[in-house]
């Protein structure tokens, strides 16, 4: 199986669910805030953006939409995944288990819960704008991303364990990769010098692709696309193997 | 499964904390025979959980070796990795799949454990509202409905009511009869003198004594009162 056991993947998936189910039981709106969420912060950009710089964007609510929600996915993956070791001190400290296991666990529940916001995200582009053949390059999209926040996960999750002030600068990094993602802007619009830099940032080229599939109803950049996701996979056996290298330093860390 | 001269030192890291290593365990040799029944008896922080962890596998020793020889081993302890925020059924079925078992095996196991820890309609609550007893119940039941070729176990009689102590020192001894070895860990010596034919005693990290349950037993309680 991919990287670690099949049965480890079942308990990760399960786990995921189990995480989902707790999550929601916490809150009086419980589930609803899956959605609340990604609405919430589309009315604030679109606000902000709408009443205080007018955006020079067609169909801007939409717009937003699309680079919040993929954002979200990614910025929720990432961020529980960050110390997902260092809370799972209870098991590892029980048994000894690949440590991969826990921020796969984190990515397949914020996976879970994007599976339900990107519906509704289907629902409202097809009612708004009908539906398009470039539809059928989503599943590529979406594998990408996957495997974009499998990795990014993963590095973080292992980062913050070895050593823990990793924390504070993911954080900052993921504040920067959002106001560098295109979330409210067209990287298009920015000045042709700037272009490229911000292309260096895998989140802003997704979320072009994105736009482009649902409000350019035209195929990606498909090639760039599964160069991503070749470079992520590799990128996951280079940490698979240095979760197995640094797999007792991370337990004493996590121990101590 | 034999650990030969085993140390582990803790550390403490960071710019402004002062270089502050806590030595578990120094220079231990241990022997654990097939169908061996060991007691490992020693006061709060004498090393004994670093021991475990050290035997189950969870750790490797900073200097000595462990040799395991090929057999499973499992550590039967308190928290056992659960979970407080789900439900004692959800929370056995997690334990069940991470040793390996299909989500399906997991659930057959559900019915066993729940009569094993007479939880019964709780076993649907929250762990979180559970007691420290009912807690301790629920990860002996399904710790205890493995079958692992060395079974670890630490301080698992120290919570619950006398009524599960003595169907688990049941189950236990219906264990012990098999061709298991078995590791016990701690510090009440009563528990375990009807049950272990050889004890240790740890003191500080290091073996102070070994040999007859007895003999230990006395010579820790001994330095126990002492202390007290």
């Amino acid at each position: 199986m991919f990287l670690i056991g099949a049965h480890l993947w079942r308990y990760a998936l399960y786990r995921a669910y189990l995480n989902l189910i707790g999550e929601a039981s916490r809150y009086y709106l419980a589930w609803l805030w899956w959605f609340l969420e990604p609405i919430a912060m589309t009315a604030v950009f679109f606000f902000v953006f709408t009443y205080l710089r007018a955006p020079n964007v067609e169909n801007f609510q939409f717009f937003l939409l699309i680079g919040v929600t993929t954002w979200l996915w990614f910025a929720n993956g990432v961020g529980n995944s960050t110390e997902s070791v260092i809370v799972a001190r209870t098991i590892i400290t029980q048994m000894r288990l690949p440590k991969l296991l826990f921020p796969f666990t984190s990515v397949i529940a914020a996976s879970l819960k994007h599976i339900f916001v990107f519906s509704t995200v289907l629902i409202v582009m097809a009612a708004t704008f009908g539906m398009s053949y470039a539809w059928l390059y989503l599943p590529v999209l979406l594998f990408t991303q996957f495997t974009l926040i499998l990795a990014f996960a993963c590095s973080a999750a292992l980062a913050c364990c070895l050593i823990r002030d990793a924390r504070f600068v993911i954080r900052s990094g993921l504040t920067l990769m959002m106001f560098c993602s295109g979330i409210f802007f067209a990287v298009d619009a920015m000045p042709a010098a700037y272009q490229e830099v911000f292309r260096l940032n895998p989140m802003a080229i997704l979320i072009e692709d994105y736009r482009l599939v649902f409000l350019g109803r035209t195929a990606p950049d498909l090639l760039s696309s599964l160069w991503l996701a070749g470079i992520c996979i590799v990128w996951l056996y280079v940490l698979q193997w240095a979760y197995g290298r640094w797999d007792l330093a991370m337990t004493r860390r996590v121990i101590s | 499964m034999r650990l030969s001269h085993v140390s582990v030192v803790y550390s403490d890291y960071g710019l402004f904390s002062k270089a502050d290593d806590v030595v578990a365990l120094h220079d231990v040799s241990l022997d654990v025979a097939r169908g061996e029944k060991l007691a490992v008896l020693g006061r709060n922080g004498a090393g004994k959980s670093t021991l475990l962890r050290i035997m189950s596998g969870v750790m490797d020793p900073d200097i000595g070796s462990v040799d395991h020889r090929g057999l499973s081993r499992s550590l039967l302890s308190l928290n056992a990795g659960f979970d407080p925020g789900l439900s004692g059924v959800h929370n056995v079925v997690m334990h069940g799949m991470l040793t390996g078992l299909s989500r399906r095996e997991a659930m057959a196991r559900v019915p066993a454990v729940a009569e094993m820890s007479g939880l019964g309609d709780a076993m649907r609550r929250r762990m979180s509202t559970y007691s420290s007893g009912m807690r301790g119940r629920l990860c002996f039941s399904a710790a205890i409905n493995l079958d692992p070729d060395i079974l670890l176990i630490d301080e698992v009689f120290s919570v619950g009511d006398r009524e599960f102590r003595e169907r688990s020192l049941k189950v236990m001894v219906e264990r012990f009869r098999k061709d298991k070895a078995v590791v016990f860990v701690t510090h009440n010596v009563n528990v375990v003198r009807d049950l272990c034919n050889r004890a240790v005693w740890l003191d500080d990290g290091r073996v102070r004594a070994e040999g007859d349950v007895d003999d230990v037993a006395a010579e820790y309680r001994a330095a126990t009162t002492q202390t007290a």
